[in-house]
């Protein structure tokens, strides 16, 4: 005698289409996160200037567009979506550490404070890297954006306008006046 | 024009990376050591600030950064997918609690009716009073509650079923205890209660272990009459 079995064949479609749709999102996320995660990375760095919280942010910031993914999957949408968020994650970073750093300094014994550096040249870069790194945390944001974004290797113009939603000659003003200020800083 | 508007400028067109372009620049540059020494400046200054600003943000990608991105995603996925169960979980506990409350509190009140309200005369057997518990006489209040010495004010089980007003007092446990004896044998003996309470005289309790009619050889006669 035959065993018969009662199925919903609406259901089951139903269910297979949901999960070949997760599994083409999956595939999708997995491209942009490749394509995309240096990105993030270089963002959080020129903002932190510190490898490890660097890493720390842009795995936040890409996790944060994996749960946003389904509003998010026009590819340039997504790029310029992860690049505000990153920013704005290190941004908020790099402000606590800056408070904690203060707050640790007003109760450091004079002696454990850092030693001057002994070579001459080891420290006249240094200097100048603390000076430009000084100048840029200066830098009004929507400025300091444009400058980090320009200056990452790969990236034209045009695709920086494309990630912000703004114009070419704008992005170029921004650029221009977020690198006089800079000479200004550094003059 | 001033050697300061060169400068400006100079600065500018370097800026657009156009100061190579500009005759004019170049000319003055050719005749004014003092600015060709600023523009050089301008220049190295210009180079140093752009390689540092690449140095900064074209670090290598950690290796560890898209494992770690994949490792907390799955780890999310993992939750997600318990989500269901866990809101089941908690909405299970929620109704066993709504449940089992009532009747774990109804049980616990059954356990302790003792303890809790010592004497209680209803209306049709009124009326006790008590000079360590003074209750108002109003004929509504027929409720007489008395309370353990814990100091617990405990809501009065009979509010909404009369229009009495609560009545609770603080007494000595012992006190209680009495009191309670006292309401059950007014309850079991209405017409004795009464008479305490019209005469504030505490007539005698009938002992119900004497039963003259049971034994018709037996002669009764009042108390003060036996020899």
């Amino acid at each position: 005698m035959r065993e018969l079995v009662l199925i919903q064949p609406g259901r089951a479609l139903e269910g297979a289409g949901r999960e070949l749709e997760r599994a083409r999102a999956d595939r999708e996320f997995e491209a942009r996160l490749a394509e995309c995660g240096p990105l993030a990375f270089r963002v959080a760095q020129g903002v932190l200037q510190n490898a490890a919280d660097a890493e720390d942010v842009a795995q936040e910031a890409l996790l944060r567009a994996y749960r946003n993914f389904a509003r998010l999957r026009e590819p340039v949408k997504f790029r310029g979506w992860l690049v505000r968020i990153t920013f704005r994650l290190a941004l908020d970073r790099w402000r606590s550490a800056r408070r904690r750093e203060k707050r640790e300094a007003e109760w450091l014994l004079p002696e454990r404070r850092t030693a001057a550096p002994t070579a001459e040249d080891v420290a006249a870069s240094r200097e100048f890297q603390a000076r430009l790194e000084r100048a840029l945390e200066e830098l009004p944001e929507k400025f300091r954006l444009v400058l980090l974004l320009a200056a990452i290797e790969g990236y034209t113009l045009e695709e920086v306008a494309g990630m912000l939603g703004i114009p070419v000659g704008t992005v170029k003003s921004r650029l221009f006046l977020a690198r006089k200020k800079l000479l200004e800083k550094l003059r | 024009m001033s050697c300061e508007a060169y400068r400006e400028g100079l600065s500018d067109a370097l800026l657009r990376g156009e100061a190579a372009r500009s005759e004019m620049l170049a000319t003055h540059l050719r005749v004014c050591p003092s600015c060709a020494e600023f523009y050089e400046a301008q220049k190295r200054l210009l180079d140093a600030m752009d390689s540092g600003v690449r140095a900064m943000v074209n670090e290598e990608m950690p290796a560890s950064l898209l494992p770690g991105v994949r490792a907390r995603m799955e780890q999310e996925e993992s939750q997600r997918a318990m989500l269901p169960w866990k809101i089941a979980a908690v909405a299970a506990a929620g109704v066993l609690a709504l449940v089992t409350y009532p009747l774990l509190r109804h049980m616990s009140r059954a356990k302790n009716v003792s303890p809790m309200s010592i004497a209680e005369i209803h209306p049709q057997h009124n009326v006790l009073q008590s000079a360590a518990a003074p209750v108002s006489t109003k004929p509504g209040t027929s409720v007489l509650q008395a309370r353990s010495a814990s100091h617990q004010h405990v809501r009065q089980k009979e509010r909404g079923k009369t229009d009495a007003p609560e009545m609770q007092v603080l007494i000595d446990p012992a006190e209680a205890r009495g009191l309670r004896k006292l309401a059950k044998a007014a309850v079991q003996n209405p017409e004795w209660a009464l008479a305490m309470a019209h005469n504030g005289e505490l007539p005698v309790l009938p002992d119900e272990s004497i039963h003259p009619h049971e034994a018709p050889d037996t002669e009764t006669m009042p108390f003060e009459k036996v020899p």
